[in-house]
């Protein structure tokens, strides 16, 4: 019987394996695990890294447009 | 897994002076007797202190520390509590000074870190706790049990994940609304009440056909290139004077779909302002952030610094730090999610803005070279400095007493208004000029399509924009949530895999301690979709949960206690012992042997310390496990604290330096119960027939019972003779023994003195030589002279009691 405590266990494995899991979009996956190895998964954080990676695609595209 | 080997305490709750627990070598388990009021709970007390820096029970009903120490403890000394272990470094001594602060002093490095570790495990279980966890509701259940399945990092997890997707998906909503109006613009220009592709494709081509368009329009970008390439008029000037025109009509037109800049700012002011009012709120919301960081620096393995790590003075008290700032947290929860959501209001509100802006300097470049527009261009200008200064309020820190100006907010809003009455006034200006321009029919039909043609454009553009905007919205929002149920699936068969786990033992144990009775299969369960955990059971034939239903509150005692064991077997990786305190007493007398065998046969590999006021769970006990240690505890006083049973001869002195001492009074309790424990162990060798009793009365018979039952065998014996005939007389002569024989004692007995205690203890020493040998030093019981008769002799055989 394993004498570890599931939680710590289960955070770290679920987020080791995010980029691997159907379904989940690898820059979703490295803004999670990006926030959690800074100890700052937190809602806002992840929000706001979302809109910021966001934003950093509409910029692309627009250079590329541009282009 | 670590095991007390030593437990001293002095001027520490109920133990004055030294009276040491000693397991022995082995770290043996041990059972502790002691009438009520004896004291028992404070060796407890003394347990749960060292290793938790307080003691949980007094804490709860107030009591402060000034009760940890005994009263009649000199002030100038500090009480201590010392325990020693399995491994000698991990020893350590915790003091309580006079003004209460208590010091904690460990033998060596490890012996704090051990500390530190084994505290959060679960080490003592009191007769008031048993029934607590059942009785919990089931989400309580979970949380109690969290901090040892470690299921709090998860839980926060799964809240800033869940919120996380909120958000996203409140962003998708906004972004569906947005093209929701776009299409619902288009439907209104081809005249139709609902949006379709292939409505606005035949109606695209059908106004292109007036242009002059060459060919069908399929796409966007088609239909753009076309627009900028087509005619209205013959005039080239004049056909440039219109479009222009008409474009700075439908740029103003755009204005008019600007957001909800004031009603979002206004929205969150009032919330930051009420929030910022409230100074408590915000205190502790400002040290939440510094108790978070110094908690997780005094968490961390490499913070081996004596020092607080906020403060920087002295660190005494690391645990009870950490518990604090724990604390302090929990209670600042509500707020802090208060604050949370304050931000993400903020973030709301300025992102409104910032698209405000951007969308308004758009218009504002677009139609900057048309002078019937210049109302408009005076006030955008105006209307731009009022979002930028709204934006600096928004920006607020939140403080005490801050506030985001209501002014800022209500001059946006003027400015707003001032730029909506300068757009109706160049568009009036705009519609007057194109009349001005006096287009003829064809040119006016041409126009009419013109303008058709581009509003849908310019709708289609933002609409592929949009587009493009939602389906990454959508994309990140799906994506969160596989994130999200992933993650959920991973914690429900983690968490139930353990549940499952520690359910066997519960359910094994309360089949031991209640086996063979009308219920099985009592389980522990967790409930993912209610967040709980809940026991549940089998009763005839049905299912049954929760087993308050049917359990009455000694087998609900009986499953708290099955938990209690299966959880500290399942999670105690440092400590190797549990501390029951005064369990048995929720059991019923046809169940205490059942949880001494449980005890003994399921925790052979861990150290049981049981203290109990139980008599007979104690011979129980004593009977069946040879190998654990029994002690005692034979009194307790004001004076003297807490007293444990001694070795004969270690009482006897303990009783002569009373006497010494002059505390004649306490030298007389004593010698109660010493002169009683040898004269029953005298009727216990020689086998003196005594009437019976039932139970455990059997075990309560005074000296005067004891005394004149053994008169009565001794002188029955025809071949034994004592060697002082007068010692009959003389035990009697004794004031202290008269006293405590007497059936008609007065209620308050005269103190013996000094002088009555010593001679009554050397004439029961006296008494106990008489059945010595002389000659091979050998006591009289030492050889059985027949199986069935009460007769015995010497080693030599010289002296025979028969």
């Amino acid at each position: 019987m394993p004498k570890e405590p599931p939680g710590p266990r289960v955070l770290r494995e679920f987020m080791e394996c995010l980029s691997t899991v159907e379904g989940v979009d690898e820059g979703v996956a490295t803004v999670l695990q990006e926030l959690h190895a800074r100890g700052e998964l937190k809602a806002s954080a992840i929000v706001a890294a979302l809109r910021k990676a966001r934003e950093g695609t509409e910029q692309t595209r627009d250079e590329n447009r541009e282009a | 897994m670590t095991r007390i080997g030593k437990l001293e305490a002095v001027g520490f709750r109920g133990i004055l002076r030294s009276e040491p627990l000693e397991f022995g070598r082995a770290c043996q388990s041990m059972v502790v007797y002691g009438e009520n009021a004896r004291g028992k709970s404070s060796f407890v007390d003394a347990i749960e202190c060292y290793f938790l820096d307080r003691i949980g029970h007094l804490e709860r009903e107030s009591v402060g520390r000034a009760a940890y120490r005994h009263r009649a403890h000199p002030k100038d000394l500090a009480a201590w509590v010392r325990l020693e272990f399995s491994e000698r470094d991990k020893g350590g001594t915790l003091e309580i000074d006079a003004t209460r602060r208590l010091t904690y002093c460990g033998d060596s490095p490890e012996a704090e870190a051990f500390k530190n570790l084994a505290n959060r495990e679960l080490l003592i279980l009191r007769h008031r706790d048993l029934s607590r966890f059942v009785d919990m509701t089931k989400r309580e259940k979970l949380s109690d049990l969290a901090p040892l399945l470690g299921t709090e990092v998860l839980d926060e997890t799964r809240g800033e994940l869940s919120a996380a997707l909120r958000q996203v998906e409140g962003d998708l909503d906004f972004q569906q609304q947005r093209i929701r109006e776009r299409q619902e613009s288009i439907a209104a220009r081809i005249g139709r009440p609902d949006y379709s592709d292939a409505d606005m494709w035949g109606f695209v081509n059908q106004e292109a056909a007036v242009l002059g368009a060459p060919e069908p329009i399929g796409q966007p970008k088609e239909m753009k290139v076309f627009l900028e390439k087509v005619s209205i008029t013959p005039d080239p000037q004049r056909g440039q004077r219109l479009r222009a025109l008409e474009d700075a009509k439908r740029e103003l037109e755009e204005l008019g779909r600007l957001p909800n800049v004031v009603g979002t700012a206004r929205e969150f002011a009032n919330a930051f302002n009420q929030l910022a009012l409230d100074q408590q709120a915000i205190q502790e919301i400002a040290l939440a952030g510094v108790r978070e960081a110094g908690l997780g620096v005094l968490r961390s393995e490499w913070w081996t610094q004596n020092v607080c790590p906020l403060c920087d003075e002295p660190l005494r008290d690391r645990p009870s730090l950490v518990s604090m700032l724990e604390a302090r947290l929990l209670d600042a929860a509500e707020v802090r999610q208060r604050a949370r959501e304050l931000e993400a209001q903020r973030e709301s509100a300025r992102n409104t803005l910032r698209q405000s802006g951007d969308a308004l300097e758009q218009a504002l470049a677009a139609v900057g070279e048309v002078a019937e527009c210049a109302p408009v261009n005076r006030e955008g200008g105006q209307v731009l400095g009022a979002l930028r200064r709204l934006n600096e309020a928004l920006r607020t820190p939140l403080e005490p007493g801050a506030r985001v100006a209501e002014s800022e907010i209500g001059f946006a809003e003027q400015q707003l208004e001032s730029l909506h009455s300068a757009r109706s006034t160049s568009g009036d200006a705009l519609s007057a000029a194109i009349a001005r321009m006096q287009p003829g029919e064809e040119e006016r039909r041409r126009l009419n399509s013109y303008t058709a043609l581009s509003g849908i454009a310019e709708d289609m553009e933002r609409l592929e924009g949009l587009g493009s905007e939602y389906s990454a919205s959508d994309a990140r929002v799906r994506s969160l949530r596989n994130a999200l149920e992933e993650f959920e699936r991973r914690e429900r068969e983690a968490v139930s895999a353990v549940v499952e786990q520690l359910s066997d033992d519960v359910t094994r144990y309360y089949q031991k301690l209640y086996g063979g009775e009308r219920y099985s299969n009592v389980r522990l369960e967790f409930l993912p979709e209610e967040r709980g955990l809940e026991f549940s059971l089998e009763a005839y034939g049905e299912d049954i949960s929760p087993p308050r239903l049917i359990l009455s509150e000694s087998q609900l005692n009986g499953l708290g206690l099955c938990l209690f064991l299966a959880a500290a077997k399942h999670f105690n990786t440092d400590a190797g012992f549990v501390v029951l305190d005064d369990v048995v007493n929720s059991f019923d007398a046809d169940h205490r042997t059942q949880l001494a065998e449980l005890l003994v046969e399921e925790f052979e590999d861990f150290q049981v310390i049981a203290f109990t006021h139980d008599p007979v769970w104690f011979d129980i006990l004593r009977q069946m496990a040879p190998a654990w240690e029994f002690q005692r505890i034979v009194g307790w006083s004001y004076e003297q604290g807490v007293q444990l049973e001694l070795p004969p001869r270690e009482e006897r002195e303990r009783i002569e330096r009373h006497i010494d001492k002059g505390e004649a009074d306490v030298a007389g309790n004593l010698a109660g119960d010493y002169i009683e424990n040898r004269l029953k162990y005298v009727c216990l060798r020689l086998r003196v027939p005594l009437p019976y009793r039932s139970w455990y009365d059997n075990e309560k018979r005074g000296i005067g019972e004891l005394l004149r039952f053994l008169v009565h065998h001794v002188q029955s014996q025809k071949h034994f003779q004592l060697r002082d005939p007068h010692i009959w007389n003389k035990l009697n002569a004794s004031g202290l023994i008269r006293n405590l024989t007497s059936h008609d004692q007065p209620e308050l007995p005269a103190p013996p003195s000094g002088a009555d205690v010593a001679y009554a203890l050397e004439k029961v020493e006296g008494l106990m030589q008489q059945f010595s040998c002389q000659k091979c030093g050998k006591w009289v019981w030492y050889a059985r002279l027949t199986s069935d008769e009460f007769e015995f002799q010497c080693h030599c055989g010289q002296m025979q009691f028969r």
